[in-house]
Order: C-alpha cells, then sequence, then structure tokens
C-alpha cells in the first residue's frame, strides 16, 4: 500500500507539473528544446492563419507579404506536425515538438526533413484553448521561392490572426487530400536530375477500396490510381498503355506508365510510403525514351 | 487489506484528478499567460463514425456523364464541398466546386428527405452572363464512404454550355465550422460582380472579380486584410488592403481599407485602393452576402498604345459567391 501511495504521489507530481512556475527563459528559435514530458493541452487539429509582418533577408521572398495559413496536428505527449503555407511554393510540414515558453506560453519547434526548401520552425501559443489563442510564426527557410537549386535564407515571422480547432469525422483513415514532397532514390534509364519535387494526393476510400489521383507538382498530369486499404496502410498500382502510339508533332508523348505505391498513415495526418514509376513514350523530337524511378515520401501531411 | 488498497488508489487518483483539474480554470492574465484544458479537438477515424447531413463536407465526386466542350472529362474525379444547415425537413446548402472542369459551380441549394432515404437538393445562380445551376443533388449518410449519391450540374456562359453527372464517392464531415473570434473570423473567398460603375470603366459591366477577406475578429472588432482581384501590377500577386472594421451579430456594419502603392512610371496599375460602403450579412453555413464599394486611382492604358494615363474607377459591387475556407 505504501508503495501505491508513493507511486500514486509520483504520478501525480509528473502528471501536474504545469502547475509549478515556468522557468524564466528567452525564447530561443530555430532549436528544438523538449521540456519535461507533460500532457499537451492542445491535443488535436488546428488551423489557422498569420500576417507576415517582419521579412528580413531575400528580396525575392519578400517582395510576398501575403498571410499565410497553417495547421497543426498534436498527440497527446510533446509531438506533433505544423504544416505551413509558403508564398508561391508548396506548403511545408514539420515535425515539432512542443516546450514550455516564457511566460507559459507553449512553444512548438522543429526543422523540415525536406531539404529543398528547408524550414526552421517556431511557433508561440499563449492563452487558453477553450476561450482563443494567440500567438505567432516564426521561420526561416533556406532555398528559393521559385524552386530554383540556389540557396537563400530568409526569415518570416509575425502574429497568428486567429486559429482554431478542427474536428473531421472520416470513415476511413486515408480519406482526404495530401500533400507534400517526394525525393527521388534511385532512378535507371533516360533519367532527369531529379531533385526533390511537390506531390498532390487525393485519395476517395470506400471501406477496403481506394481510389487515388496522383499529381506531380499543382499543374503536372494526373494519374488514377487504385488499391486496397488495410487500417492505415494501403496499396496503390497503375498501368497504362496505349497500343498506337505515333509521334506528336513536337509534343512529348507518353505511350505508358506504371506506379506501384506503398503506404501507411498515422495518427497525426502524416503518410509514410514509396512508389514505383515507370513511363515510357516519345520524346519532344520523336525519339523513343523510358525510365524506372523509386520516390520516397518527405513531409507528406493531409490537408485540413 | 485489499479494500483499503483499492480505496487509497481511488482516493490518490481523485487528489490527481482534482489537483490537474484545477489547472484548467486557469484564467489568462495579460502578464502571464497560461494555456488551460482543450476543447478536445480531434481528427480521427472512428471505428463506428456516425455521421448526420448537416455540417460541411469536403469529398470527391466521379464525373460519368459530361456533355459540352468538357466531355472528356467522363471519368475524372475531382474534390467538393458541401455545407449542409437544417432538418430532414427542409435542408438548405451550399455546394462548390472549385477546380477544373467547372470551377464556376458555388451554388446554393435547398431540399428535404424523400421516402428513398436521400435528400434531394437543387438550385441555381445567374451573374453577368454566366449562369450555375444544380438541378439535382441526391445524397445519403452512408458509415462506409461518409456521403454517397449522385449530382446533376452545369454552367453556361459565353461560348460554352457544359452539363455533367458525377457520381459522389465519399466525403470527410466537419460538424462545425464555428471559429473562436465570431462568425466573422476566417479566410473568406469567393467572387463578386460589378453591379456599376464610374470613371474608367471600359469592358467592366457585368464583369466579376475575385474576392478575398482575411478577418480576425474580437468583439465587435473586425481586423485584417482583403483583396479585390484586377491588374495590379503595383503588387506582386494580389494588393492586400489593411481592413478594420465592426460587426454586429451575423451583420458587419462597417468594414474599409485603403492602401498606397509605388507605381513606376511607366508602369499601368493601382496607385490608391480603397475599400468602402461595406455591408454583409453572414450565415451559419460560412456564406457572406456583402456589396461595397472598391475605388481605383493609378496609371492606365488608355487607347494610347505608347502611352498610359493617370484615372480613377469606382465599382460598386455585390458578391455572387464568398465562403469561408473550412
Amino acid at each position: 500500500m505504501t508503495r501505491i501511495a508513493v507511486c500514486m504521489a509520483l504520478c501525480a507530481s509528473i502528471g501536474c507539473g504545469s502547475s509549478s512556475p515556468p522557468a524564466e527563459r528567452p525564447v530561443t528559435p530555430l532549436t528544438p528544446a523538449p521540456v519535461a514530458a507533460t500532457p499537451s493541452p492542445l491535443t488535436g487539429t488546428w488551423t489557422g492563419m498569420f500576417d507576415v509582418s517582419s521579412c528580413t533577408g531575400s528580396v525575392d521572398w519578400c517582395r510576398g507579404r501575403d498571410p499565410e495559413s497553417f495547421s497543426l496536428t498534436l498527440d497527446a505527449t510533446l509531438r506533433g506536425v505544423a504544416e505551413i503555407g509558403l508564398w508561391r511554393r508548396q506548403p511545408l510540414a514539420v515535425d515539432v515538438v512542443q516546450s514550455q515558453g516564457t511566460g507559459g506560453s507553449t512553444v512548438l519547434k522543429g526543422v523540415s526533413t525536406v531539404t529543398t526548401p528547408q524550414m526552421d520552425l517556431e511557433i508561440q501559443l499563449e492563452g487558453s484553448a477553450s476561450s482563443g489563442l494567440t500567438g505567432t510564426v516564426l521561420y526561416a527557410i533556406t532555398g528559393d521561392p521559385y524552386g530554383e537549386p540556389k540557396s537563400t535564407v530568409v526569415t518570416r515571422s509575425g502574429p497568428i490572426l486567429f486559429i482554431r480547432p478542427v474536428t473531421t469525422v472520416r470513415a476511413g483513415a486515408l480519406q482526404g487530400m495530401w500533400r507534400g514532397y517526394a525525393k527521388r532514390t534511385a532512378c535507371s534509364g533516360d533519367c532527369d536530375s531529379g531533385r526533390t519535387r511537390e506531390v498532390n494526393f487525393w485519395f476517395s476510400q470506400q471501406g477496403s477500396n481506394l481510389l487515388a489521383s496522383f499529381q506531380w507538382g499543382s499543374g503536372g498530369r494526373r494519374y488514377d490510381l487504385e488499391g486496397t486499404a488495410a487500417g492505415r496502410e494501403f496499396t496503390l498500382t497503375r498501368k497504362y498503355s496505349i497500343a498506337n502510339c505515333p509521334a506528336t508533332y513536337h509534343e512529348e508523348r507518353v505511350c505508358q506508365d506504371s506506379f506501384d505505391f506503398q503506404g501507411s498513415v498515422d495518427s497525426l495526418n502524416r503518410m509514410r510510403g514509396t512508389f514505383q514509376q515507370r513511363e515510357a513514350g516519345l520524346d519532344y523530337d520523336g525519339r523513343p525514351y523510358s525510365w524506372t524511378a523509386t520516390f520516397e515520401l518527405d513531409g507528406v501531411v493531409r490537408v485540413q | 487489506m485489499r479494500g483499503a488498497t483499492v480505496y487509497v488508489a481511488f482516493v490518490s487518483l481523485a487528489l490527481i484528478g482534482v489537483a490537474c483539474g484545477s489547472s484548467s480554470t486557469n484564467v489568462p492574465s495579460p502578464t502571464s499567460p497560461t494555456l488551460t484544458l482543450n476543447p478536445s479537438p480531434t481528427d480521427s477515424a472512428p471505428a463506428l463514425p456516425s455521421f448526420q447531413l448537416a455540417g460541411i463536407w469536403t469529398g470527391f465526386l466521379k464525373i460519368t456523364e459530361a456533355t459540352g466542350s468538357a466531355a472528356y472529362a467522363i471519368g475524372a474525379t475531382f474534390p467538393f464541398t458541401l455545407r449542409v444547415a437544417g432538418g430532414p425537413q427542409s435542408y438548405s446548402g451550399q455546394f462548390e466546386l472549385a477546380r477544373y472542369p467547372a470551377q464556376y459551380v458555388n451554388v446554393g441549394v435547398a431540399g428535404g428527405l424523400r421516402d428513398d432515404g436521400f435528400t434531394m437538393l437543387s438550385g441555381s445562380v445567374t451573374f453577368g452572363a454566366r449562369h450555375a445551376d444544380v438541378s439535382e443533388l441526391m445524397v445519403r449518410t452512408d458509415d462506409t464512404t461518409g456521403l454517397n449519391g449522385t449530382i446533376r450540374f452545369g454552367q453556361r456562359g459565353p461560348g460554352f454550355n457544359d452539363r455533367f453527372k458525377a457520381q459522389i464517392l465519399s466525403a470527410s464531415l466537419q460538424p462545425s465550422s464555428a471559429f473562436p473570434g465570431g462568425a466573422m473570423e476566417g479566410h473568406w473567398v469567393g467572387e463578386a460582380l460589378i453591379k456599376a460603375c464610374s470613371g474608367l470603366c471600359a469592358s467592366r459591366g457585368g464583369s466579376t472579380r475575385e474576392v478575398e477577406l482575411i478577418l480576425k475578429q474580437s468583439g465587435s472588432t473586425l481586423s485584417g486584410h482583403g483583396s479585390v482581384g484586377g491588374g495590379n501590377s503595383s503588387c506582386s500577386g494580389p494588393c492586400w488592403l489593411p481592413l478594420a472594421g465592426s460587426a454586429d451579430g451575423y451583420a458587419i456594419t462597417s468594414l474599409t481599407g485603403r492602401l498606397t502603392r509605388e507605381l513606376p512610371a511607366d508602369w499601368s496599375g493601382d496607385r490608391l485602393m480603397v475599400l468602402s460602403d461595406f455591408s454583409a450579412t453572414v450565415d451559419d453555413l460560412g456564406r457572406m452576402r456583402a456589396t461595397f464599394v472598391y475605388s481605383t486611382e493609378g496609371q492606365y492604358f488608355q487607347g494610347d498604345p505608347n502611352r498610359d494615363a493617370p484615372g480613377a474607377t469606382r465599382l460598386t459591387m455585390e458578391t455572387v459567391w464568398l465562403t469561408r475556407t473550412p
């Protein structure tokens, strides 16, 4: 019984760590620094927008001062995912950890696994989830706003305009729009330079049946795939070919393509997986080409 | 002994609950902001989902029939949004298909529950020379897909008349779209019709402009940013006017904005943009109906190919649709 009482007292001290006054320390952006594990008061999914009131370091990046959107999905411990809508770019997802900031605020920090561009993120939240949150978003990004490989560094920050909790009921765990990046891990045949590219998926789930559309970037060709879902895991395939594939004057022609895609999603709305894409056809000058490449998803999250 | 152990454990757990629970009653102060317990937002795929029709649905449909210029779209899938309020006897809603092939379909719908379990909704909108309609939207909730049914819709305008039939494949439900700040808060996106124009008005009557409002609400006070589309070469992308105004319940009683920009001498575009005379109401579906005046002054091409001349335009506008991003 004594052991149980001690255990309870210990559990109480751990569980109520948030009742102790927070240590005063300066906010040191851009370096994740988790503190003692306390149950998160922010568990769930949130969406919002923030003002870009400050932008330094790159004329290109700072030309746009549009308000930017963001989403957060946070679990009951100290971890989560933030997605930030970048000016003229595919939004970037960042795994974040929570820590306690100055004055009792909550600080979420993380660094993207996507490296072109790469984001170093800090979100500071204050107030009450029930009566309203305020805060700031600050990120440093390395890369070019137009996707070129040249390296520029910029820091953008501003106050949160609004943030709200989002409750979504889904019949299937995979349902929804997913976006992020894919990096090529292998390629044979007529391969291009193969930088990390933007990907978009639309998953429609009907029980274990899965229909998906896939698109490279926002304006690329769309591919329809079919497959099956089992819990949070899935497989998708596609085989396309046309029997007669004559050259078209000064136009690339895809005569065959195929996809084999395996992946899974987690409770933080992240998708992981790899897919192999094969393509054969006629190039701009009518010459045959073919390639087979393997891609790994990087920073793919569900759009909230 | 065993009973005493259980009792101690129970009391200890109760004390923990009380002690921890007390933190949820902390009131944030200006000097010491604290986070209290959350309203438990979730993002889940429950084992036994329970769906109601009222709410905001985002899902996918597959085009099964198409006539007109978009006949090649048969077999393609597209995302849609359906907002529904009310009950079985009388539902109202808004159907939105924001992507090609039917980017203009954003239609208010209404209807009720039929004997076969499907809810039948329909509606149309005409603005300028364009018309869009949902002639038949039959939907019902489904534990496997969230939502299923069919829809017949179309759009027509100068040079096009497209009609589609589609199957609703699946959808997810947001039961509530409430914002903590109030009914006006959020990101509003839509289209507004130019009802009247004075000043430089060539080819502007009856046309539409994209409208975006990003509003923060604190009590009755509104602030944020707004843009009214158009060829604004003085900005990189949309010109965002800083906004300030006030709300009363579900109405915006005032909202004004003013932006001045430097414009190189040899550029066409707006140097001054002013939003005024703004009046609007919103509903629980996240729809706003607004009228406003958008005035610009700047440097514009006025017929002489070698010279842009100063000019001013005053547009009286009314929203065709303006919905809050879910």
